[in-house]
């Protein structure tokens, strides 16, 4: 974590690096509040899942990945942490450029870590609704003159 | 010289890829803003995302004045909205219901 911005009083706004024990904070608050929809979740991430331990882990290690500028570079996390006492992180957000154009990862050329972490994730239905997202802004942001997905 | 008003796909990636090399591209995307279940309704979700829209706002940071865009869940709508996210039509996919809303904040000063 290196940038810390005033606040109210009980929360604060940090930013995250890539490797912090932050990441899986990350992780546990992306599996709580997407848990609920379980009609998104199951596309997401469909059954049987593995216990929950191992489902942060591959979670924790994708948004790493993105954090230390893979595929999807420039990432930046934020979170939200509790004051006081015993702090906590209750909220993330992060941010991409966009731009690169979602592919498939190609899983022969990953070692047996990273195809773990991917493992349950990149189903074609989940590819298709990147895919839709891209075609989205292509239309409206060339519509208005900026570059879309390349 | 044979130009067409509708180039083919590839030629547009082209000319995406040289733009890319030439302009700034700092063009923002929100992928994931979540809070905590217990911490919902202390608006922790729009301090979060204030705390980047400052920086685009920042006329002296590198983010200055970049468009940002994002896919809105339908009960989010409402907060981007008034942080200056413009409705530009729903994203829809087969097998994922109804879809979701797309949301562009422009680049201050353009459009």
């Amino acid at each position: 974590m290196t940038t810390s911005t005033s606040s109210p009083p009980d929360f604060r706004v940090e930013r995250v690096q890539p490797g912090s024990p932050q990441v899986r904070d990350i992780a546990r608050i992306q599996l709580a509040a997407f848990d609920p929809f379980e009609e998104y979740q199951s596309v997401i991430e469909p059954k049987p899942r593995p216990a929950l331990n191992v489902r942060l882990d591959r979670l924790a290690f994708r948004i790493n990945e993105k954090l230390a500028g893979g595929e999807e570079s420039s990432h930046v996390a934020y979170i939200a942490r509790e004051g006081g006492g015993a702090e906590g992180i209750v909220g993330a957000a992060y941010w991409l450029r966009p731009g690169k154009r979602h592919k498939l990862p190609d899983v022969s050329k990953m070692d047996e870590r990273q195809r773990e972490a991917w493992e349950g994730w990149e189903t074609e239905k989940y590819s298709k609704l990147y895919a839709a997202f891209q075609a989205k802004t292509d239309e409206v942001l060339e519509a208005r003159g900026e570059s879309g997905c390349w | 010289m044979l130009v067409s008003p509708n180039p083919p796909r590839w030629s547009r990636s082209i000319a995406h890829y040289l733009s890319h090399l030439t302009s700034d591209h700092t063009r923002r995307y929100l992928e994931i803003l979540a809070i905590q279940p217990e911490y919902q309704g202390k608006r922790l979700g729009p301090r979060l995302l204030d705390h980047h829209l400052a920086l685009i706002d920042d006329a002296t940071s590198e983010l200055a004045s970049a468009p940002a865009w994002l896919e809105s869940s339908p009960e989010a709508e409402r907060l981007y909205r008034s942080r200056g996210f413009e409705d530009v039509g729903k994203v829809r996919a087969e097998g994922w219901g109804e879809g979701f809303p797309a949301m562009l904040r422009p680049r201050s000063g353009g459009e």
